[in-house]
């Protein structure tokens, strides 16, 4: 429930009566309303000015720093492009911090709004990937510190020689050497390099033919690929440079029926935002969960860099311009496995073109010509407000502005009994406990109970 | 334009808001108003804000000085093959409106009366200039130049302040002198500020000075080929004897 003045007075009374509040309680709701606002307002000076300028204090930052807790916005009517008056006076800070920010309303263009649905989502991947093992039965009794391996590597067009020098320091736990030997193949980093840039994936299994004295290293990718000639320094298996046997397998039987490689692709003002399916680390993916992986992924970062909210409702994405700018240009494409329809759900609103919201920076009052400072206005090439009692001027404005919406710090006699009644949590119950304070300190008074009629 | 080259002043002075913990831009325009005073001083000191215009002289042999020009730093006119020429500096011309200046006070240009036929520059001395003169007139605004045509095109290279004549996102400063020029607006903010104490206005005085000096030195460093090149220029070929 929001906060709200009566809210807390009723609280503040409830408390000094002790219970209900009955109709014969010295103390009226409307007494306490009034005190609950001067409480508030001393409360936001004393710890706003506190924060800056208060000295060797633990709370005292030095920072004219003004929290959103305090704030309430008002849209104000533009009176002939110059001026709007407050709806009421915002707290006295010093350089006119009550007022937090001035910014132009939206003026209500009609904003651009794309549908594009998933019609077919992505299904689930169905490769049998290629698979090369090579399988160390016998190894050396003492291994060396360094081997250098090389072999030819086929990514299915070209011959690559690839070439390591593996260090076996770390990698001699085992009894048996093949097992060790693997191990520090799979941890080199120039070995983890070549499956990065080759997308193949590696690691070690029992053997099936040696279970206790070696090991298998199995890689396995998405395509078809060989390796071949397999040495160990300059050595093929069983040679006496090494003392190394294992069998060297290509297994070939890499096959696909799905396509494994699915991507939805939407390109917004010539920055393309691209949802790839194609590691095949992903079951089946329905039109809807595609839209929800595509929301997750992109909403923040579109909105961010391009001004686009992006929306999800089952297998429908929406694009949406955030303030309506004139439009902006798109495409979608799914590619693989994805198909979508896609349609313009409103139209771009070319009056908007153009547009962006206006902020005004406060500027000392100076009146109409500010001597001190009109240069520097100019020189900023910014839009400037100053406050004159509770009149908001927009400084030497000629544009036209219907409205503008206002941040500031009200004065809590200005805000509504029923109105939100912006109060830091742990203010409130400040609030309570010195307004209980101040009531018990009345009620310990003498009251002269005879009525002498003097 | 490179964007990274240059930052605005606009950028400084959010960049300094946040990096002082505030979250409001109250004092943007006294922030604004140091800013463009530590522009124009590190414009003179550090980044040597040089612009090149072509200028055309007048009916009396003058130009009108740019609106953020400052101080020349060479005036010139371009030969047929694209090279400059720098002009010669004359302090006893007149700035009188309305004086004459001769047309000719070179001595290259127009030899004394006498002449030595094939060695008629004999004894001429030094100090004079082909291409002609000028002396600057700080009152009108202008440069007085003298032996040169009314149409004649010069070249005027001139430190410029880097802010008059612009506006908004046009203010601009080296990426190198952005953090002296931050460390500027800063010191100025807090300098004449009877609660701030003393200690602090040191320190941040001091810590502009330091980073104007770090931006001069990143400003004027040269490369390997820029070292080479300026020590080669003092080879010459000469006959072997």
């Amino acid at each position: 429930m929001a906060t709200t003045r009566k809210s807390i007075a009723e609280q503040v009374l409830r408390i000094v009566n002790g219970g209900d509040i009955s109709d014969d309680s010295p103390i009226s709701l409307r007494e306490v309303m009034v005190l609950v606002d001067q409480e508030r307002d001393s409360l936001i000076k004393r710890d706003i000015m506190d924060r800056t300028y208060t000295k060797s204090t633990t709370t005292a930052t030095g920072e004219l720093e003004i929290t959103g807790d305090w704030l309430s916005k008002f849209n104000l009517p533009v009176v002939g492009n110059s001026y709007a008056t407050l709806k009421t006076t915002p707290i006295n800070l010093p350089n006119d911090v009550g007022i937090f920010r001035v910014s132009s309303s939206d003026p209500g263009y009609t904003k651009q709004k794309i549908l594009v649905s998933v019609d077919t989502g992505v299904s689930t991947p169905n490769t049998t990937q290629e698979k090369f093992t090579i399988d160390f039965s016998v190894g050396p009794k003492i291994l060396r510190p360094k081997y250098h391996i090389s072999f030819t590597f086929n990514d299915g067009s070209e011959d690559k020689q690839i070439s390591l020098h593996i260090n076996t320091t770390k990698y001699n736990d085992s009894f048996y050497n093949g097992v060790n030997v693997i191990n520090a193949i799979i941890n080199n980093s120039a070995f983890q390099n070549f499956l990065d840039l080759y997308d193949l994936t590696a690691r070690v299994i029992n053997s099936s033919v040696s279970d206790d004295t070696g090991a298998i290293l199995d890689i396995r990718g998405l395509y078809e690929f060989t390796i071949s000639e397999f040495k160990i320094d300059g050595g093929e298996s069983a040679s006496s440079n090494h003392g190394f046997t294992y069998v060297v397998t290509n297994a070939a039987n890499f096959s696909q029926s799905n396509v494994s490689d699915t991507s939805l692709s939407v390109t917004l003002n010539g920055i393309a935002y691209i949802l790839s399916y194609s590691e095949e680390d992903y079951l089946s993916v329905s039109g809807a969960d595609v839209t929800q992986n595509f929301v997750s992924k992109f909403s923040a970062k579109i909105a961010q860099e391009q001004n686009i909210s992006v929306t999800n409702s089952s297998a429908d994405l929406f694009f949406e311009e955030i303030e309506a700018e004139g439009g902006f240009v798109w495409d979608a494409q799914g590619l693989g496995e994805i198909e979508l329809t896609t349609g313009t759900t409103t139209s771009a609103d070319m009056t908007a073109k153009f547009y962006e919201t206006r902020i005004y920076t406060r500027m000392p009052s100076g009146g109409p010509v500010n001597a001190l400072y009109d240069r520097t206005v100019t020189s900023s090439g910014r839009r400037f407000w100053y406050i004159e009692g509770n009149s908001l001027y927009l400084y030497k404005n000629k544009e036209a502005l219907s409205h503008v919406d206002v941040w500031l710090i009200a004065s809590s006699a200005s805000l509504g009994d029923i109105d939100d009644y912006p109060v830091p949590a742990d203010y409130k119950k400040q609030i309570i406990t010195n307004l209980v304070q101040l009531f018990r300190v009345m009620r310990e008074a003498e009251q002269d109970m005879i009525n002498d009629n003097i | 334009m490179s964007k990274a080259q240059f930052v605005t002043l606009d950028e400084v002075i959010q960049s300094l808001l946040v990096e002082e913990g505030k979250n409001s831009e109250h004092e943007y325009l006294r922030y604004f108003n140091l800013g463009l005073k530590g522009l124009k001083e590190l414009a003179f000191d550090v980044s040597k804000n040089i612009r090149t215009v072509q200028l055309e002289l007048n009916d009396v042999s003058s130009v009108v000085l740019p609106p953020d020009y400052v101080k020349y730093t060479r005036i010139s006119v371009t030969d047929s093959s694209g090279i400059l020429n720098t002009l010669g500096r004359e302090n006893n011309m007149t700035l009188l409106e309305g004086a004459k200046r001769t047309t000719s006070i070179s001595d290259t240009l127009d030899p004394p009366t006498f002449s030595y036929g094939m060695w008629s520059n004999y004894g001429q001395g030094g100090g004079n200039n082909v291409n002609g003169y000028y002396r600057e007139n700080h009152d009108a605004g202008t440069i007085e130049f003298s032996d040169m045509k009314a149409g004649t095109t010069v070249v005027l290279e001139y430190i410029s302040d880097g802010s008059t004549g612009l506006s908004g996102e046009e203010i601009k400063i080296h990426s190198f002198a952005e953090e002296a020029l931050s460390a500027y607006i800063y010191w100025k903010s807090i300098y004449r500020k009877r609660a701030i104490n003393m200690n602090e206005k040191m320190l941040a005085e001091k810590n502009y000075y330091n980073q104007k000096r770090l931006a001069r030195a990143r400003i004027q460093s040269f490369n390997k080929e820029e070292a080479l090149q300026t020590t080669r220029k003092a080879f010459k070929q000469s006959p072997k004897l």
